[in-house]
């Protein structure tokens, strides 16, 4: 027993040795995919603030003529719908992109060995520079609405790290599936807006009975990751950890499940694609 | 004795057919599946490998042959790390780098620079690696004009076919490797380029790296390889001397070829009014499958004729030597090209071809009285097999391959 359980460390600790090993083809794929997302358009790289932007920019036109009536609170509505929205699009941005990244690079599969895994992470890694560009807005907008930094902002990398364990964990499932079967790529693009809804993007998950808001918070971790950005940045307050407990350890175990089943089954990935 | 190489008792399937790629299309596959009680395995995998076992020594040169589909590329596939066998164990000891990757990852948008760093990361070569290569490998790829600087810089989509493909094996070409896996390198690029490919495989060897090749030129394996294997449906049905192997192969193939006979090598009806008779290759071996020479051996012919009532000044011997395999005509010499004419109706012929350069094969050999003037000889003999034996410590350049001459020949009329 003892014995099954350490093998099983050395070998997530292979595979993770691994893909550091391959660091470097990690972030050459990245700022690759980076240049041929804006090679050869006009606006280049500011094309990575215009959806979190203009869906802000919406949303604030639509609490302002009243078709909705959301309650921040003391929050601004547009700095309240931009802080949700921004790691939001980056979720939805990088679990896209992550999922068709190993068809998107069969030629490369068929042909050559590399840890697969770095394929779904520089997918994700490449999203991240978007999500630091369209970063600029937020900080632009707390300069505008005055909001006042507070020592809780230095949980933001961490509470990033933890979005980013999500999210990667989330792509090692999605990608092996969506190579096996083609319908995880159409399942992922119907689902992530309407997911939105359920998520503190643009209003808050407030719900009346604490049975089924923990219900939510627990199988959606993307609740507490948004309400934490926006408690660590917006109000000053440190993150509730009995709020993101649960979650974390999803985030974890999720990761973890993941990386091991991918380095499980990727030798077959060649054959199936 | 530290193998390079290791495959033991290999087995490798595919899934035959199209595989659902869609739930909707699997849920009712797998749901027939359960009524009939069969499994996926029985009806849709053939096996790429069979219980395939061969070792390669560090240093050694294998060269893999079979006709298409006997899985010489599933062999290389297992070796490189991009699938994983069925049953049995690949073993490579050292950094493995493969000519098949040429190009892999190459982004049409991005310039030739880009693409150079680009394709080595993912080959795993370091930036600094890279940055130290570049002129060498610019230059590999023929790009070597003083001008070179406007090809480097222009998104390779602008490149023609032959440009793109010489980067891609320029980069993989300066990798390190302890072992390497050469999937068909000839295919591609002029003389020049396919040098430099040879060129590079040849340095490899000095540093001691083990090189396992595909090919379908025999001359090349010949040239390049210690020792060959040959696979057949998935199993090795020969493996060793790389001559005796690549025989194995090439009588195979002509066996198979059997739309080309002997009989539809070309030759017009002789008109009978001469006759050509007692020919005897002096100096051959005879053997079941006809006659025999060793590689270089001058070819002595002699024979009886009988011009009859035809123009003595107007009559001329030949020799037609042809391909057998493919019916090439190799080379054809007349007796009048040096002068030499029968001065009675009736004597002997004595010829000896020396510098002949036929390779080794098999081939076909007519003797012709004809007319000058052309048009369908007198008499003809045809010998149906001869055999040119292949020889050890022989370089054959594969560029050579095909070329033929006629050579040093002598006449001798009586």
């Amino acid at each position: 027993m003892a014995r099954g359980r350490r093998n099983k460390i050395n070998f997530l600790l292979d595979a993770l040795k691994e893909i550091y090993a391959y660091r470097e083809l990690l972030f050459t794929l990245s700022t690759r995919s980076i240049k041929v997302h804006y090679k050869q358009t006009f606006f280049g790289i500011a094309w990575a603030i215009f959806t979190p932007l203009s869906t802000m920019l919406i949303f604030t036109f639509i609490n302002k003529a009243k078709i909705i009536n959301v309650d921040t609170g003391s929050i601004p509505y547009p700095i309240f719908a931009y802080c949700g929205l921004l790691p939001w699009m980056f979720f939805v941005g990088s679990l896209n992109s992550a999922t068709t990244s190993l068809v998107d690079y069969g030629h490369l599969i068929n042909k050559i060995y590399f840890p697969r895994e770095i394929l779904p992470v520089s997918a994700i890694l490449s999203k991240l520079i978007d999500f630091f560009i369209a970063s600029a807005v937020l900080i632009g907008l707390m300069g505008f609405y005055h909001v006042k930094l507070h020592i809780a902002i230095v949980t933001v990398p961490i509470i990033l790290l933890i979005q980013l364990i999500l999210t990667a964990g989330l792509s090692f499932f999605l990608s092996m599936g969506h190579l096996f079967y083609r319908d995880v790529g159409y399942i992922v693009q119907g689902v992530m807006p309407l997911l939105m809804f359920i998520t503190s993007v643009i209003y808050p998950i407030k719900v009346k009975s604490p049975q089924l808001q923990g219900l939510l918070t627990a199988v959606n971790p993307m609740i507490p990751i948004i309400d934490s950005y926006r408690d660590a940045i917006l109000l000053g307050k440190w993150p509730n950890p009995a709020n993101i407990a649960i979650p974390i350890c999803l985030c974890f175990s999720l990761l973890i499940i993941g990386l091991m089943w991918f380095h499980k089954v990727e030798h077959l990935f060649a054959e199936n694609i | 004795m530290e193998y390079a190489v290791e495959f033991n008792n290999v087995w490798k399937s595919f899934r035959r057919g199209e595989r659902a790629m869609l739930l909707r299309d699997a849920i009712p596959l797998m749901l027939n599946r359960l009524k009939h009680h069969r499994s996926f395995k029985e009806e849709s995998t053939f096996w790429a490998l069979k219980d395939v076992s061969f070792k390669v020594k560090k240093g050694e040169v294998l060269g893999i042959i079979g006709q298409n589909g006997a899985g010489k590329t599933t062999a290389l596939t297992l070796l490189a790390g991009i699938m994983k066998p069925n049953k049995g164990q690949v073993i490579t000891r050292g950094k493995v780098s493969c000519l098949i990757i040429a190009g892999a990852g190459f982004h049409p948008q991005f310039t030739g620079r880009e693409n150079i760093y680009l394709n080595g990361a993912v080959i795993g070569m370091s930036k600094s690696e890279i940055t130290r290569k570049f002129d060498s490998i610019v230059e590999f790829a023929g790009y070597g004009l003083p001008d070179y600087k406007k090809f480097i810089d222009t998104p390779v989509k602008r490149y023609s076919a032959g440009m793109f493909v010489r980067l891609g094996f320029a980069v993989a070409a300066h990798v390190d490797p302890d072992i390497l896996l050469v999937d068909e390198i000839i295919a591609v690029g002029d003389a020049a380029f396919q040098q430099r490919c040879f060129n590079y495989m040849d340095s490899l060897k000095k540093s001691n790296a083990t090189i396992i090749m595909v090919s379908h030129s025999m001359p090349n394996i010949i040239n390049y390889c210690d020792r060959a294997i040959l696979l057949k449906e998935g199993a090795i049905v020969a493996e060793g001397e790389r001559h005796k192997v690549v025989d194995i192969l090439e009588n195979e193939i002509s066996k198979n070829m059997n739309w080309f006979s002997v009989e539809n090598v070309p030759t017009s009806k002789p008109r009978g009014e001469a006759v050509l008779k007692n020919v005897k290759f002096n100096n051959a071996t005879h053997t079941k499958d006809g006659l025999c020479f060793n590689f270089a051996q001058q070819i002595e012919v002699s024979f009886n004729y009988d011009c009859m009532d035809y123009s003595l000044s107007d009559t001329t011997f030949s020799v037609v030597v042809y391909r057998k395999r493919d019916g090439c005509r190799c080379f054809t010499v007349f007796s009048h090209f040096s002068g030499h004419f029968p001065s009675k109706r009736e004597g002997c012929v004595q010829l000896v071809i020396k510098d002949h350069n036929l390779l080794p094969d098999n081939y076909v050999i007519d003797l012709e009285i004809s007319s000058i003037k052309g048009s369908a000889p007198l008499a003809v003999y045809r010998e149906r097999s001869v055999l040119i034996k292949p020889a050890d410590n022989i370089y054959l350049n594969a560029q050579l391959y095909g070329l033929y001459q006629p050579g040093n020949i002598s006449w001798h009329l009586s």
